[in-house]
């Protein structure tokens, strides 16, 4: 069969809309910015492709391989947008003379991304969300995850249930052992490939090893004279031709040299975080069952009660908010990105079933990372689609 | 009639053609320049001499019905909804691999943790690090899985050695066959930093060679001819 007697097709994943399936979409779209308009959030719109920086500073590579990327006629690498945070902070940015230092807006529309990781199956879809910039505190994640819990019911989800974890009680936990912040990033990124399974133990352990995370004795490092090395290094960062160092300062080097020196990178020590994690994963059920045997396994393995305390005085919030506690459970590997989140992360999902309906966290350092002051943020979305096959 | 693809560029071209006449298929080509050629002894196979790179593109698109790529290409490029698989995985030629390229004044940096931690040194001065490859998946799965999130990567098509001297990235990605190339540019490569192992394969369309009955008899024999001559040498064909 040659190619010309194909009829051309809609490519797999991307969405016609029928009448009635527009007017069902149409519909949930309206309730969820009314509803979110009652909340004080203001729509804004943001482009559908952008610079492919933006996501790369938002997420870095951990979301850039979601992401369909492409030089467009003038040779611009441009993205379509995989989500809208980070074209909505850009645009706060961009408004900052306009704008109130507390903003709270709201957006609908499509994005795309690549089902997984490696995977070419590309995927539309369509989220409306929320994005508060600018506001701290237990009480405002609160009250961003009770907007998105009771929203979740206005679009005809009855008793949706609630994932939550804390970045910062994991940063807490990981703290505690004495693995440098390489081991640290390589554990917190395999949190949910441990936690599904796709990846066991022993492998990760492998790799963990590979990758030099628990080379005890490092000779370059231990054999090397710091003050005579920056010397050496300074006069190589002169040859403007070769560019030897890259963007590296010779001092920058030293330092990580010197780090190196210092670290202990031991495998036990290494291993004791990695079956931590695995416990921790372990852990299901509603949030108050879930935080008790948290704090049970905490004790076991001699770490700091406090490390559970930004969850703990999130779930107090919560409870003033009239989000049902019973409804809720805490999960340490959800598979978003960890790499930018530095508070609560949640996620909402249809009852008795893994369908996911939305979710979203708290990143207080996109604003910093996209050119702006530190900024505290936090943020929801809404799957539509998903929505729109789940609601009554 | 059986369609099959030959890289007419690169590392494998003449490798394949060599391979391909001690296993007792000799490719004839009317003149230098044509595109397409024939198996001396199975004139039911045209021979398409295609670039490495989009060989298994054709495949997947039922342009060709098998060819023979690198592991590398076909990994990188492979789409996993479209019904091609590897035939005969190991032909014992080609073999090189993708790995991860540093100057060599990183002194600091001898593993993929050491990287992840230049890469995190980087962020906190608002940067990425930016990674030079003609692999962008199979680098991008290999850092992610080994927890380093803080990079971008920058495809480029032509000589990447060159590319950190001239500053558009700070490290490479790159198809390293001796390691002689990589010193001569002042770069090293890393522990850990190895992406993936390749050498010529063999691929298919299964779907496309199960729509046309009559060429499974050429592909068989094709099939034949390789593994015969594959078990001669005693190399393990993996199929």
């Amino acid at each position: 069969m040659s190619l010309s007697d194909r009829k051309v097709k809609r490519l797999n994943q991307m969405h016609d809309l029928p009448p009635d399936q527009l007017n069902k979409n149409t519909k949930l779209i309206d309730t969820a910015l009314n509803f979110l308009c009652k909340a004080g959030y203001l729509r804004v719109d943001t482009p559908v492709i952008e610079d492919s920086g933006l996501f790369i500073r938002k997420g870095g590579g951990e979301l850039m391989g979601l992401v369909c990327t492409f030089l467009d006629s003038r040779g611009r690498r441009v993205s379509l947008r995989p989500e809208f945070t980070s074209s909505i902070i850009r645009l706060y940015l961009e408004q900052s003379n306009n704008t109130s230092s507390k903003t709270k807006w709201s957006y609908a529309g499509p994005v795309f991304r690549y089902r997984s990781h490696g995977q070419m199956m590309l995927e539309q879809f369509t989220q409306v969300g929320g994005e508060i910039i600018g506001k701290s505190g237990p009480e405002t994640d609160a009250e961003l995850i009770a907007t998105a819990y009771k929203g979740l019911i206005e679009l005809g989800i009855d008793n949706p249930v609630m994932k939550i974890g804390h970045a910062k009680s994991l940063m807490y936990f990981f703290n505690t052992f004495e693995i440098s912040e390489s081991a640290k990033q390589f554990i917190k990124s395999n949190l949910w490939s441990i936690r599904s399974g796709k990846t066991n133990r022993e492998e990760l352990m492998q790799r963990a090893i590979d990758s030099g995370l628990t080379d005890e004795n490092n000779s370059i490092s231990s054999n090397i004279d710091s003050s005579q090395t920056l010397v050496e290094l300074e006069s190589l960062s002169k040859d403007q031709v070769n560019n030897p160092l890259g963007r590296r300062t010779p001092s920058e080097i030293i330092s990580l040299l010197e780090e190196k020196r210092m670290a202990k990178n031991d495998m036990a020590e290494f291993s004791s975080a990695l079956d931590f994690a695995s416990k921790l994963l372990a852990i299901n059920g509603d949030a108050i069952n879930s935080l008790k045997q948290v704090k049970e396994l905490i004790r076991f393995e001699g770490l700091a009660e406090e490390t559970m305390q930004p969850l703990e005085v999130l779930l107090d919030e919560l409870k003033k908010v009239d989000v049902p506690i019973k409804n809720m459970g805490l999960d340490f590997g959800m598979a978003r990105g960890i790499a930018y989140y530095t508070g609560m992360i949640f996620e909402l999902n249809c009852p008795n079933s893994e369908f996911l309906l939305g979710g979203g966290g708290r990143y207080d350092q996109l604003v910093a990372n996209l050119g702006g002051v530190e900024t505290d943020a936090l943020g929801f979305a809404y799957n539509i689609d998903a929505i729109n096959k789940s609601s009554r | 009639m059986i369609r099959f693809g030959i890289p007419s560029d690169g590392a494998l071209h003449k490798d394949t053609i060599e391979f391909l006449f001690n296993c007792g298929l000799e490719i004839r080509r009317s003149n230098p320049r044509s595109y397409t050629g024939e198996i001396i002894n199975n004139p039911e196979v045209i021979v398409h001499f295609q670039r490495a790179r989009d060989i298994t593109l054709m495949i997947e698109n039922e342009s060709i019905d098998i060819g023979i790529v690198g592991y590398d290409r076909y990994m990188e490029s492979k789409d996993p909804q479209i019904d091609t698989e590897l035939l005969v995985k190991k032909l014992g030629f080609g073999q090189c691999k993708l790995s991860l390229a540093v100057p060599e004044a990183w002194l600091d940096v001898s593993n993929l943790a050491d990287l992840s931690e230049v890469a995190i040194q980087f962020r906190e001065r608002g940067m990425e690090l930016k990674i030079a490859t003609k692999f962008p998946r199979l680098v991008e799965r290999h850092m992610v899985e080994r927890g380093l999130n803080y990079f971008s990567l920058m495809s480029t098509s032509g000589t990447l050695e060159a590319v950190p001297a001239l500053g558009y990235a700070d490290l490479i990605a790159d198809i390293i066959s001796s390691g002689n190339t990589i010193k001569q540019n002042n770069l090293k490569t890393l522990k850990g930093g190895d992406i993936i192992a390749s050498q010529a394969c063999l691929i298919g369309n299964r779907s496309s060679l199960t729509d046309e009955p009559n060429s499974m008899s050429e592909y068989k024999s094709i099939i034949r001819a390789i593994e015969s001559y594959l078990k001669s040498k005693g190399k393990p064909s993996d199929a």
